[in-house]
């Protein structure tokens, strides 16, 4: 990065703006600890600038100096991904996107609101609430993954099984091209918006987000399911997912994950080894209704037993998954896009591989549309063993592979889960994104490394030898802390 | 859901913490600076480096500033998803810097202050009392009264900064005009040790809890009375971890005091015609959860318009005034108190009420810098005005 460029930027942003090395370590990693000497061969992660604009204008003109002098270009709000997905891969200039916040005009005809991308969706409900209003649906990251962020990954999460991916609720966006210019994309424009959901920034960078919103809910409820296997468990889903009035979040969770909570001061001895499943619904006194009798027809219809008792909190600790991680110190796991028609295949096959293996899977997953929910299955680990640590993330290999005998593919791809890029489309599908891709950042500036093609040692065979052959080492030696 | 805390040591729970960012939400440091690095998943992601995974045990120069960049606010514990006591953290945090022996002077002068004056000033301590001047007639049972059934913990801000004074002056002319058997420690109050805290001198405080506790039991009081939320957060909280039993006395805020006395009809407060907003001081609101007996004062005083800040009870925002950070960064301070004081401006209010006396000293900088038109009280202090004659 040449003093030129900095200079540059710096009269662009001031303050706002650094190339000292003590910020710049903040924003190598993402959620995973991924150990550097896998990193290193694969990504340079070091940010050369971090930059903070305020507004879509600063932006445009750092865009600019970097398409001029070709330096990468990466953007970064509540970095919750797990994939690399906003982390460098490049060097290059990270966009730090949690100044490009605040909530602009709401429609009450329409109910729609203009928010900065870099808004939390915890904030934009915290404010939303206070004018009667909410957002139709959130991610379970809602206190750091801000607007822009969810919706340049694929938008998926409590909420979306009655009101559609966030895409379907984006009406238009404000978007700073690779090219530098700022565009307003709409479902209708040349370029469309839904390009930009799950791009993972690598068509542009989002700075504002015309947005569907609601009505705050005037009431909630929440029921709750047991199951003594998953079939039964999958049969309620099936049925719940299907209902007219449906649930505002369905949520369930496997006997592993059931007895670890039970652990940690949650649920109930009852509950710790069985099957779950959250239903939890918002509306009017009528939809409410409606949805309680609907829980209450798919649970006899399916043989399960109603434990509502314990709903209200299951839903009070939808932010705080991460509390799970205490038996760790270190989690591992998949995080998969699955069909619901599958599950309890994948839950028997799951439970299977525990068997053999005995790493304390739990299983977990938010179905999020009427065929399909993100399932994470996971295991403890410790990051501070490098053998048992390698060996663990040869072991996520296998868990996506159970997950993909039954259509299963990762859920977001970044620079991780390119390995698997066949999974989640077809051919047909990955020409079409390279062609955006070619069309809107020839050069390859915009997070690149992402999405389209796997660096040398993730591509397929490359990868799985290396993981089947780390795997294997397991036969003869077992890192400390995976058991 | 289990409230209670998991914290087992630094480098356990800089491992657990899975950077999630939910800690960013709130924070009043991330939120004024802007950098991750002064987000606490930043702070803890580079403990987790230093003490957990053996890169060196050196704290940097720049580090050791983001460390005393926090004002123990609790916003952070609040939202952890993985539910780390980060203010035991950032205590420990800073209990590395002193080892380390590259702690801020303002946190070394104040521990070596607080060892010999045993009060965060210079003043001496048997001039506790002195606020008690400001007083028409100082009562005669104000100093370690014997036989007294309630102790007013005055608290070193209360007992020594002027502009305070005027806290526990409303406090005791209340408890006097409900007629309450009161007294209190006078000279022999020594600071309840929550600077110590903050300043990561855990093993210091000791003293302090003992001398303080013991001197309570030796009057025989039943009913301690803080004014100020962090003395009320360490008899509470702290103070019975120490001693390792409990106290055998009833803590209480002087709001939640307050209250009983309302309802018993000790206190009647008369009509005052004023808007009035609530800002909810950290210790007292989401770290000791005492959010309603503020609350229930002002709307016990008849023609008060009350009005909440739109962040208020668990969610309200940190005036700056906590952690030590004015010691350490008194600009950031300012600058998290200045926000916090256009937030409520925004009410309408004409009288900001705190239950706080280093909430009331900052934000009424505050407003004194932004020339706003806002009267800045405690809540002693407002139902003393409703009160009098």
């Amino acid at each position: 990065m040449s003093a030129k460029v900095w200079q540059e930027i710096k009269e662009i942003l001031g303050e706002r703006a650094t190339t000292d090395v003590f910020e710049r370590q903040f924003y190598q990693r993402d959620l995973a600890p991924v150990p550097e000497f896998l990193v290193d061969p694969m990504a340079k992660t070091l940010p050369d600038i971090i930059v903070r604009p305020c507004n879509a204008a600063e932006l445009s003109d750092v865009v600019k100096i970097a398409v001029k002098e070709k330096i990468p270009i990466t953007g970064r709000a509540g970095g919750s991904t797990v994939y690399f997905n906003s982390v460098c891969s490049q060097n290059g200039i990270l966009v730090d996107f949690n100044g490009l916040t605040g909530l602009g005009k709401i429609d009450r005809s329409t109910n729609r609101v203009r928010v900065g991308a870099g808004t939390t969706w915890a904030e934009l409900e915290r404010v939303l609430n206070r004018q009667g209003l909410a957002v139709c649906s959130y991610p379970s990251s809602a206190p750091s993954a801000t607007v822009g962020g969810w919706l340049a990954m694929m938008g998926y999460g409590l909420g979306s099984l009655k009101y559609g991916a966030l895409v379907e609720q984006v009406a238009a966006a404000q978007v700073v091209l690779p090219d530098g210019s700022i565009q307003e994309l709409t479902h209708s424009t040349p370029i469309p918006v839904s390009w930009l959901a799950g791009s993972e920034g690598t068509l542009g960078l989002i700075t504002e987000v015309e947005l569907q919103i609601r009505p705050i809910p005037e009431i909630q409820w929440h029921g709750m399911a047991v199951f003594q296997d998953a079939a039964a468990m999958q049969h309620f889903i099936e049925q719940a997912a299907a209902l007219e009035e449906k649930p505002f979040n369905l949520h369930f969770s496997d006997p592993g994950c059931n007895a670890l909570r039970y652990r940690l001061g949650m649920g109930s001895e009852p509950t710790s080894a069985v099957y779950t499943a959250a239903f939890d619904a918002d509306g009017t006194k009528d939809e409410i209704a409606e949805a309680a009798e609907g829980f209450s027809n798919c649970l006899s219809a399916a043989g399960g037993e109603d434990w509502s008792q314990e709903a209200a909190e299951e839903w009070e600790h939808r932010f705080f998954s991460l509390l799970l991680k205490r038996e760790g110190p270190s989690l591992l796991g998949a995080e998969l896009w699955l069909p619901i028609n599958k599950l309890a295949l994948y839950l028997r096959d799951i439970s299977s591989y525990e068997n053999k293996e005995k790493l304390g899977l739990k299983t977990y997953g938010h179905v999020v549309s009427s065929s399909h929910a993100m399932v994470m299955t996971m295991f403890n680990a410790d990051e501070r063993n490098t053998i048992g640590y390698l060996q663990g993330l040869a072991l996520v290999k296998k868990l996506h592979d159970i997950g993909a005998r039954y259509g299963a593919a990762p859920y977001g791809i970044g620079l991780w889960n390119t390995s698997y890029l066949q999974r989640n489309y077809t051919k047909t599908q990955l020409a079409e994104l390279k062609q955006r891709k070619k069309q809107l950042d020839p050069n390859d500036l915009m997070n690149p490394g992402k999405l389209y093609q796997a660096p040398l040692f993730l591509s397929p065979p490359f990868f799985s030898i290396g993981m089947d052959i780390l795997a294997a080492s397991r036969l003869f030696y077992r890192g400390r802390n995976l058991i | 859901m289990s409230t209670g805390s998991f914290y087992k040591t630094l480098a356990d729970e800089s491992l657990i913490c899975g950077r999630c960012g939910n800690c960013r939400r709130d924070c009043p440091i991330y939120q004024e600076l802007g950098w991750e690095s002064a987000s606490p998943r930043g702070k803890i992601s580079l403990a987790r480096e230093i003490f957990a995974r053996g890169q060196g045990e050196t704290v940097s120069p720049e580090f050791a500033e983001r460390i005393t960049q926090c004002t123990m606010c609790g916003a952070c514990t609040k939202n952890c998803a993985a539910r780390i006591d980060i203010q035991t953290f950032w205590q420990d945090l800073r209990g590395k810097m002193l080892e380390q022996n590259i702690a801020p002077k303002a946190y070394t002068a104040m521990i070596e202050n607080l060892k010999s004056k045993k009060n965060i000033t210079n003043f001496d301590n048997i001039t506790r009392l002195d606020w008690a001047e400001d007083m028409d007639e100082v009562p005669e049972n104000l100093a370690q009264e014997s036989g007294a059934e309630v102790a007013y913990f005055v608290g070193c801000v209360s007992s020594f900064f002027p502009r305070a004074a005027q806290i526990p002056v409303a406090v005791v002319q209340l408890l006097q005009k409900a007629e309450v058997n009161f007294t209190t420690m006078g000279g022999e109050e020594w600071c309840c040790g929550f600077p110590l805290l903050a300043a990561g001198a855990k093993a210091e405080i000791q003293q302090f809890a003992k001398h303080n506790v013991k001197k309570m039991q030796d009057m025989g009081i039943e009913i301690i009375v803080t004014s100020c939320p962090s003395c009320y957060h360490t008899w509470n909280h702290v103070y019975p971890e120490i001693i390792g039993e409990t106290l055998g006395f009833r803590v209480l805020h002087v709001s939640q005091y307050l209250v009983e006395l309302l309802e018993q009809g000790k206190l009647v407060p008369k009509e005052l015609t004023e808007t009035v907003t609530y800002h909810d001081p950290c210790d007292l609101g989401r770290n000791s959860g005492v959010y309603g007996a503020p609350r229930q004062i002002l709307q016990s005083i008849p023609g008060i318009d009350f009005v909440e800040i739109p962040t208020n009870s668990a969610d309200s925002v940190c005036c700056g005034g906590g952690g030590n950070l004015q010691g350490a960064d008194g600009a950031l301070a300012d600058a998290i108190a200045k926000k916090r004081i256009l937030e409520a401006a925004q009410t309408g209010a004409g009288i900001l009420v705190s239950a706080c006396q280093q909430c009331e000293q900052m934000l009424e900088k505050a407003a004194r810098a932004e020339k706003l038109p806002l009267q800045i009280m405690d809540v002693s202090e407002l139902l003393w005005l409703a009160v009098e004659d």
